[in-house]
């Protein structure tokens, strides 16, 4: 089975510079780059933390680009549904 | 030299007949089933006295030991039997013979061991026959000075190694007595071990067992079975294992409270963790089998010894520490049922060969005190064996200071170099445990650390610069390079490049102005054609991405993925409103581009004209007014120069599709930019400049032609629409011809197309459609995509020279393709290398790399990585995960594909890791169906799982515990049926079970999760299907079984609810084909789906071949003459007949009656009207006999395009609407150049008849004409047009006998009344006179071999008798071939749509409006 997959398994929750979240597996070594952003938890909370965290998919520099662009109209933006 | 004893013993005596012991029962079917050759189960031990022997006091005591134990006088049988049994004669005589090798001692004493070899050797090749005991041997060898050696070869049935050592040293008991020890208490016997045997409880063991074994889904297998692999002397790597390491794992063994062997058969089964890819794992151990409880044990003699499986279960995250413990409790369950045969535990498994490899902890009592005083004693001073067995790999763990690690191998099957990388791994595991009794197995078990970085180094692709360009600069630049050149083809459509850089700003300037921009997303609600490529490129130029929807998937999927994508704005072809409608509330429309036909009326507007206009001069009087709420393309024709395109990155998103997902609602698949341009730079070097390279010199400039077959909601889509991109000509495949092969194949040939990208299912179809047959125009290039790639395939393309075959791989995830592999590069089909800037990872589930050679499941990591699954966080951040070996804070993909990497660095896509599947092209969660399927009441549980068909594809397959109250009178299939039918209103079909299985309960494991294996294979095909009655049906229904692989299958059977699909379908038609020689269409196939179905469909003109209407599919039941769907007639052309219109059916919209038409003039010359007019108002009749009021769809081929036009203008007059006009192959005739049908058939041109005027034509015409008709006849009868070059009646006659077509029963009489109707057509013809026809014509042109050059000479004459717009439409295709399958496959889904959308786009008369 993936360990991704694992719904027994311990998960962290890691988050990069752009802002992008991954799932982790506990017993792995957190790569570089990743930031732990929520400790060893059940795969249920670790979903639902990122689903209440990551609310845009787009990356970090993209948006600050586009939203420091002067808007023209409404944008829209993706959000968890 | 040699003096013997050895000799045939007299029958003997029989003692007793005993059962056999578990492991008894297995070598005895090895030692049978392989009967010649090596007996690996052969034992030999070999005893040196330096002192010399006493030799009669050694054969005395030889045969002490076969008097004290029955078992070494058992011989075995099985023929006889019905289970086998061993037999103890009361006495034998002992095998024993005395070698003198003295003399060698003497005379190279330095060298004699070669010749104790040699016999040693010998002696194991000698087989013992089961059924003649004894089954051991003795030879007594003496080597003069060096002393005597004692080799015993027995086999090894008789007795396992603790009995060896037993009896060795009863043996120098014995000896050392002078040949027999009286001294001796009675032998224990083995039988006493039998009867225990027999009486303990199955039920417990088989308990115990079936727990142990739970929800295994396969053996551990380091090779496939081979049955044809032969037994072999396995050879040995072995080693001692470092003294710190050594002392240090009984350390580790004493801190986890377990036994040194479970940690060494754990370090074992890790290792094979490694080596198989899988995290659970069995292998065989031996265990001693010697009961405690009973008495005696330790002292017999016998085979006690049993093979068992042992299963480690692992998890990557747990503790080293937690493993061993699990492991030996695990294990402490079973001691007690250590007896149970191995056959019966792989039977209870049911997963087939439960291992191949074997555990031994050397754990026999060879070096007690008792024996070292002993030999001491006799002079015994070294013991060596050997054996040898059918596993491929034997991991024996010898105690000692230190201890010991050995490996034999079966050199066949595993290498000397793998052995010993098996023992580093069990070493590596060993050191990584002791250091760190916590670690996880993860890194426990984890490659050695030398060889990591390089597997990882393996899958990465250095980098490339990928540019600033957006995708869209580039194809910006291919229009400036190419503006003239053909861009795409679609039919009888085309644009240029320069067209289509123009459409494409237009509608993107559109869709800025209806508020669309980055990170926004366009629903293309858009179908297949020009119009498609458009709107993707001008969604992608306004900044914004596109959700493509396929018009073939429910409307409630369609809103919901609309919904899902939160698209901001949709372009809407009005075809796809009713689909799409409740989705565009609160959101803007931007109507697709109103693409002109290119052959419109006024005809002075040429093509070549249109193509170079602005599209500021495209006028458009045919259309009518469309309400628009957004700006339409037409309407904005803005100034150029002021691009509202907003700067380009290469990380916004361009795309996003969906796909199934497991939850139950498809899931999208956020694609960015920058992976396209880099697929494009990759494809330019890998694919596209190989592909120019080879052409002829001449050629290399010229672009290259490229089908796209694709539906543009797969990825796969974008290959041919890179080529576009490139500067190359991209013809679209019309939906009818790309999914009907033998259209595809046809059209590659006549189009001279290049390239062709395919799924491997549709290559194969085409392959047997001739698509690589010499002689015709074969494509360049196979792409090939989307499912596995078979052998047949790949070989096929291999083996033609001058194309190459190019495999390219890639989920969804990773835009378009992550690996790609040439024909020309591997031998087998491969799933190839990484493109540019992309690294594939083959991870084990401890995310470690696997070896090379083990299956691990596939991670992708580089520039196409999606975005992540739109508007689904969770989702995305368990699917692209960190990247551990990337740069810092990279994401990798996992696919869920397991995968092996080949020495040559290749990958080999080997299945999935989930339960996903690919069903027809679809990628498919079985979970999704599930989740569905869940959602039905009637349903209490239910399961959804994909099982093979037999014809090759994935099946879903569905179980259902009804819910209570669920049954109904019509008892369950009939609501099973509409379980069925509820979910196709919700989902796609590949998406919906095949089969429904009602259950009385799911199966469980012991685990209480669902049994797979025990849920019944469903009986695909319909019970009680009527049994064939003729020669036909019986061969059709052979061919569908064949085809759907089942058993049988009934006349009355459906092929698609017996779970036929279109691949299949495909397939089905190509061996009707071949097979019977009847023409059959997919189409046909889906229209008449059954067996008699299709018969009759062939039957069915000549129920009554010359009725003067023939309905062809019959209105729905109740409707009301009047007020349905308007019918739809065909008018027959000059032949008379019109019964081949039934090709058409399977494209006139649902629930449109379709009638024929045929000539009166078949019944013969009485009744026929004598003139036009007069046919003209029989006709006028003959429709308002069938539907006494309009509207009608008129339809005609030929002549019978003239009579329709009659007919319909006279019906327009006594005030009825026609609601379309459709004309295949006819042009208006000129009053004053007559002229009918000429030669082919052709419409005669002016200049090209003698005849002037209606109705006369002289004899060299007549007999000119009745050639043409005769021709024509041949070819409307399936038959070669040409097969004679001026046929008379007779050789039509007998043509047609043996002709595919329905024609073939036409006797003579018949075929003088086609004749003859045929010359009375020609008569009647040069009378026509039109009014005008108020509405539209639409006008299917037969275009053979796309050589005719008067291509809009048809246009041009009916233009001036319509008052609508004539659309013309080429079809490839001659003129007699105009309703054969190719054809119809071309123009049935532009007359499905003119159909469909006709009662809208025509004008009613002004007749009507009152």
């Amino acid at each position: 089975m993936n360990p991704f997959d694992d719904s027994e398994g311990t998960f962290l929750v890691l988050v990069n510079d752009e802002q992008q979240h991954s799932l982790w597996p506990e017993f792995a070594a957190v790569p570089p780059g990743w930031d732990v952003v929520l400790g060893a938890s059940t795969r249920a909370v670790a979903l639902a933390y990122v689903d209440a965290h990551w609310t845009d998919l787009r990356p970090a520099s993209l948006r600050r680009e586009l939203d420091g662009a002067a808007p023209s109209g409404p944008r829209t933006t993706t959000t968890a549904t | 030299m040699t003096t013997t004893d050895e000799r045939t013993t007299p029958a003997p005596t029989i003692a007793e007949v005993l059962p056999l012991a578990p492991l008894q029962e297995g070598l005895l079917f090895h030692a049978v089933s392989e009967d010649t050759g090596l007996d690996v189960y052969t034992m030999q031990s070999t005893y040196r006295f330096p002192g010399g022997v006493d030799e009669p006091a050694m054969q005395r005591a030889c045969e002490s030991l076969l008097r004290r134990h029955a078992v070494l006088r058992a011989g075995f049988a099985h023929e006889r039997f019905a289970r086998p049994v061993q037999f103890v004669p009361t006495a034998v005589t002992v095998p024993w013979r005395v070698q003198d090798l003295s003399d060698l001692v003497l005379a190279r004493p330095d060298d004699y061991t070669s010749a104790l070899d040699r016999l040693q050797y010998d002696e194991r090749q000698r087989r013992f026959t089961m059924d003649r005991p004894p089954l051991i041997r003795f030879v007594l060898v003496r080597l003069g000075e060096q002393g005597a050696a004692l080799v015993v070869t027995n086999h090894h049935i008789l007795l396992d190694g603790w009995s060896d050592a037993l009896l060795v040293t009863e043996l120098l008991r014995h000896y050392a007595a002078g040949g027999e020890d009286a001294s001796l208490p009675p032998a224990p016997q083995f039988r006493d071990y039998l009867a225990w045997v027999a009486a303990q409880d199955d039920d417990a063991a088989a308990t115990a067992w079936d727990v142990s074994l739970a929800g295994l889904a396969e053996g551990t297998l380091v090779a496939p079975p081979d049955p044809r692999r032969r037994a072999s002397m396995p050879e040995v790597v072995e080693r001692d294992l470092d003294p710190t390491l050594s002392l240090a794992v009984l350390a580790l063994a004493r801190t986890c409270a377990v036994s040194v062997s479970t940690v060494y058969s754990a370090a074992w089964a890790l290792a094979l963790r490694s080596v198989t890819g899988s995290d659970d794992i069995v292998f065989g151990s031996t265990v001693s089998g010697r009961p405690p409880a009973l008495a005696g044990v330790e002292e017999m003699v016998g085979l006690f010894l049993n093979t068992v499986p042992v299963r480690l279960a692992t998890r990557p995250g747990e503790p080293f520490r937690d493993l061993v413990r699990r492991f030996q409790s695990e294990q402490a369950e079973l001691m007690d049922h250590h007896h149970v045969s191995l056959g019966e535990l792989q039977r209870r498994a049911g997963v087939g060969t439960l291992f191949d490899t074997l555990y031994v902890m050397r754990n026999t009592p060879e070096d007690d005190a008792e024996l070292d005083r002993l030999s001491a004693a006799v002079g015994l001073e070294d013991v060596e064996g050997g054996d040898a067995t059918h596993y491929p790999l034997t991991f024996v763990v010898h105690p000692g200071q230190p201890y010991r690690l050995i490996l034999s191998h079966r050199t066949d099957v595993v290498d000397a170099a793998r052995a010993h990388a098996l023992l580093d791994q069990v070493e590596a595991v060993l050191r990584r445990a002791v250091g760190e009794p916590g670690a996880p197995v993860a890194r426990v078990a984890a490659v050695t650390d030398d060889v990591a970085p390089l597997l990882l180094s393996r899958g990465v692709r250095s980098a490339q610069d990928v540019g600033d360009d957006s995708l869209l600069d580039l194809l910006d630049r291919a229009v400036a390079a190419h503006p003239q050149r053909t861009a795409l083809v679609h039919g009888t459509d085309s644009v240029t490049f320069a067209r289509l850089g123009e459409r494409v700003d237009l509608l993107a300037r559109a869709l800025v102005a209806a508020g669309a921009g980055p990170e926004d997303v366009v629903a293309l609600a858009v179908p297949r054609g020009i119009d498609f490529v458009v709107a993707l490129f001008a969604t992608l130029r306004a900044g914004a991405a596109y959700v493509p929807l396929d018009a073939a998937h429910p409307a409630e999927r369609l809103c919901a993925i609309v919904e899902a994508a939160g698209a901001r704005a949709v372009v809407l072809d009005e075809s796809f409103r009713g689909l799409v409608g409740p989705a565009l509330a609160g959101r803007a429309v931007v109507p697709a581009p109103q693409v002109p036909q290119d052959l419109q009326v006024p005809p002075t507007a040429t093509h070549r004209l249109a193509e170079g206009d602005g599209p500021a001069r495209r006028g458009r009087p045919d259309l009518p007014p469309t309400v628009t709420d957004a700006p339409a393309e037409g309407d904005a024709n803005p100034a150029r120069g002021d691009d509202p395109w907003p700067a380009y990155r290469h990380d916004r998103l361009a795309y996003v599709m969906y796909t199934s997902g497991s939850t139950g609602a498809p899931k999208g698949v956020a694609i960015e930019h920058g992976g396209l341009v880099n697929m494009l730079r990759n494809h330019r070097a890998e694919i596209f400049e190989p592909l120019v390279a080879s052409r002829p010199a001449g050629l290399r400039e010229e672009p290259v032609r490229v089908a796209h077959t694709v539906s543009f909601a797969f990825d796969m889509s974008w290959e041919e629409l890179l080529w576009l991109v490139d500067g190359h000509e991209v013809h679209l495949l019309d939906e009818a011809v790309r999914r009907d092969p033998h259209a595809m194949a046809t059209y590659c040939a006549a189009e001279r197309i290049d390239v062709v990208n395919v799924t491997p299912s549709v290559c194969s179809a085409l392959l047997a459609e001739g698509l690589l047959d010499e002689g015709r125009y074969r494509p360049g290039l196979v792409l090939l995509g989307g499912e596995a790639v078979g052998a047949e395939v790949w070989d096929a393309i291999v083996a033609t020279p001058g194309t190459r075959g190019y495999n390219l791989y890639g989920p969804t995830e990773y835009t378009i393709n992550t690996l790609g592999g040439g024909t020309d590069e591997s031998r087998r089909p491969t799933v190839g290398r990484p493109i540019a800037n992309t690294s594939v990872y083959v991870l084990d589930s401890g995310l470690a790399p696997v070896p090379d050679g083990t299956p691990g499941e596939l991670y992708v990591s580089g520039i196409g990585l999606a975005r992540g699954y739109h508007g689904a966080p969770g989702l995305s951040a368990e699917r692209f995960v960190a990247d551990p070996f990337g740069v810092p804070g990279a994401r990798m993909y996992r696919t869920g594909d397991v995968v092996r990497r080949r020495p040559d660095g290749q990958l080999d896509f080997l299945g999935r890791s989930d339960g996903q599947v690919k069903i027809r092209g679809y990628r498919v969660e079985p979970g999704e169906s599930q989740a569905v399927l869940a959602r039905d009441p009637r349903g209490a549980q239910c399961a959804v799982v994909a099982r093979r068909g037999a014809g090759g594809g994935h099946v879903l397959v569905g179980y259902v515990v009804l819910a209570e109250g669920a049954e109904t009178s019509d008892g369950d299939p009939a609501l099973l049926a509409d379980v069925l039918r509820t979910m196709r209103r919700t989902v796609p079909d590949h998406l919906v079970p095949s089969a429904l299985v009602p259950l009385d309960e799911l199966p469980l494991t012991p685990h209480a999760k669902l049994d797979v294996r025990r849920l019944p294979a469903p009986d695909l095909t319909r019970e009680g299907g009527r049994e064939p009655r003729t020669d036909l049906e019986r061969e059709l229904c052979a061919i569908f079984a064949e085809v759907l692989g089942v058993t049988t299958f009934g006349a009355d059977d459906d092929f698609y609810a017996a779970g036929g699909h279109s691949l299949l379908a495909m397939r089905a038609v190509s061996m009707v084909r071949t097979r019977l020689g009847r023409p059959l269409s997919v189409g046909v196939l889906v229209t008449a789906p059954t067996v008699e179905a299709i018969v009759a469909h062939w039957d069915a003109p000549e129920t009554d071949p010359f009725a003067g209407t023939l309905t062809l599919r019959a209105p729905a039941p109740g409707t009301v003459a009047g007020t349905g769907t308007a019918p739809l007639f065909c008018f027959a052309p000059a032949g008379g007949l019109g019964w081949s219109f039934a090709s058409l059916v399977p494209h006139v919209p649902a629930g449109t009656a379709v009638h024929a038409l045929q000539s009166p003039r078949l019944a013969g010359p009485d009744g026929a009207p004598s003139s036009l007019v007069d046919l003209a108002e029989q006709s006028v009749r003959a429709v308002r006999e069938v539907q006494p009021r309009g509207p009608y769809h008129l339809l005609g081929y030929s002549f019978g395009a003239h009579l329709a036009h009659l007919v319909a203008t006279r019906l327009q007059e006594a005030g009825d609407v026609v609601a379309s006009l459709t004309m295949l192959d006819a042009e208006a005739v000129v009053p004053g150049v007559g002229g009918a049908v000429g030669q082919d058939g052709h419409p005669r041109q002016g200049n090209a008849s003698p005849s002037a005027g209606g109705g006369e034509v002289d004899a060299d015409d007549l007999a000119s004409v009745e050639v043409d008709a005769l021709r024509s006849l041949l070819a409307a009868g399936g038959a070669d047009p040409d097969v004679v070059a001026a046929p008379t009646r007779d050789d039509v006659l007998d043509v047609l006998a043996d002709a595919p077509g329905a024609w073939g029963d036409l006797d003579e009489d018949g075929l003088a009344a086609v004749v003859d109707t045929y010359l009375y057509s020609c008569d009647l013809m040069g009378q026509a006179r039109y009014t005008p026809f108020r509405g539209d014509l639409l006008l299917f042109t037969a275009n053979e071999g796309a050589d005719r050059p008067d291509l809009t000479a048809q246009r041009d004459a009916w233009a001036p008798h319509v008052t609508g717009t004539v659309t013309q439409h080429t079809v490839l295709a001659g003129h007699h071939d105009m309703v054969s399958p190719a054809a119809v496959g071309q123009l049935g889904p532009v007359l499905a749509r003119h159909l469909s959308q006709a009662p809208a786009a025509t004008r009613p008369s002004t007749d009507e409006r009152h």
